[in-house]
């Protein structure tokens, strides 16, 4: 069953182009005719508006929950140093490398390859995936093919509601972005420190979606209600990132 | 109010105080009346970025009678002697 905005939103159609035909053709009046013609914008237009099937409190509850979830793993682990973001081949979705024990024995494509795996153990390194709490990376009704950062960053955190308002500047490897008023975050200190704050953490991976590279938050400073995160882009060669 | 809400309302705000001026002001030119509708309609929808389920075709559709009536418009001013 369709849902009520456009039911509303097509009968708000229906009287408009009922009005619209009748005020042309009958009455012969151009303002009315033109009234018509703007319900069937608007009445178009509420249509086309997806109603909320969650209101934001319960989406905010469920990814604080999920936070928990992935703190609670941290500490159970002993987990201290940065997680990596790395894009999936299938370019939909981002997970995040913990690394555990030892380090600059794996390349961050043979971490990689241990996709749908939740622990990586080989080479003398030892570490997890996680699939990092995220509202909506990638836009389901894109303007354009093709992905650039700023919009991922937009839809990842405007459009999801999760901050104000992004934007970034580039500084050799380094992605520097700026988050205004963050609306949701968590408190949990092991989950700061490894996956970051939340709002960067969800920057991070829409860089990593975006690039189609790791991603490592190096750094994140608040600045009253702005949030500036320094994001690294990795090679995926690289074997230095712990 | 959430931000889609806002928008609907100001659309339909907007598209009522359009008419309401351009009917006062007398004018009898559809064309007219189409333009400034679709004019408010990419204005709102930039400033307030509301969610769409589907492909915008409502903005597609305005943008399409929008460059029909400038063109009318260009192509009476080129070929009036």
């Amino acid at each position: 069953m369709a849902d009520e905005n456009v039911a509303l939103g097509s009968c708000v159609v229906a009287f408009g182009a009922v009005l619209s035909l009748t005020s042309y053709l009958i009455i012969g009046s151009v303002p009315l005719t033109a009234m018509g013609i703007g319900l069937i914008v608007v009445g178009a237009a509420w249509a086309l508006t997806p109603s909320h099937p969650l209101p934001r409190e319960v989406v905010g509850a469920l990814v604080r929950s999920s936070c928990s979830n992935i703190e609670a793993l941290l500490e159970a682990l002993g987990a201290t140093k940065r997680a990596v973001y790395i894009p999936l081949r299938g370019g939909k979705k981002v997970v995040a490398y913990i690394p555990i024990k030892g380090s600059g024995n794996l390349t961050v494509e043979e971490i990689a390859e241990n996709e749908g795996k939740v622990i990586v153990n080989r080479g003398g390194s030892f570490g997890v995936l996680v699939s990092p709490p995220t509202a909506s990376l990638r836009n389901p009704h894109p303007i354009e093919e093709g992905l650039d950062v700023q919009s991922v960053l937009e839809h990842a955190l405007v459009d999801s509601e999760v901050a104000a308002s992004v934007k970034f500047v580039v500084e050799g490897n380094d992605f520097v972005v700026e988050i205004k008023k963050p609306r949701i975050d968590v408190d949990h200190p092991r989950f700061k420190l490894v996956m970051g704050s939340l709002p960067s953490s969800i920057a991070a991976q829409a860089i990593a979606l975006a690039t189609s590279k790791p991603t490592q938050i190096v750094s994140e400073k608040r600045n009253r209600d702005r949030l500036i995160v320094h994001v690294r882009a990795l090679n995926w060669t690289e074997r230095d990132f712990t | 109010m959430d931000r889609e809400r806002l928008y609907l309302v100001t659309l339909a705000l907007l598209n009522t105080i359009a008419v309401a001026v351009l009917a006062a002001l007398s004018e009898t030119r559809l064309d007219v009346y189409v333009s400034m509708f679709a004019l408010i309609y990419f204005a709102s929808t930039a400033i307030f970025r509301p969610r769409k389920r589907l492909f915008d075709v409502v903005g597609s559709s305005l943008l399409v009678v929008f460059s029909y009536v400038v063109a009318m418009r260009v192509l009476e001013v080129l070929v009036k002697p």
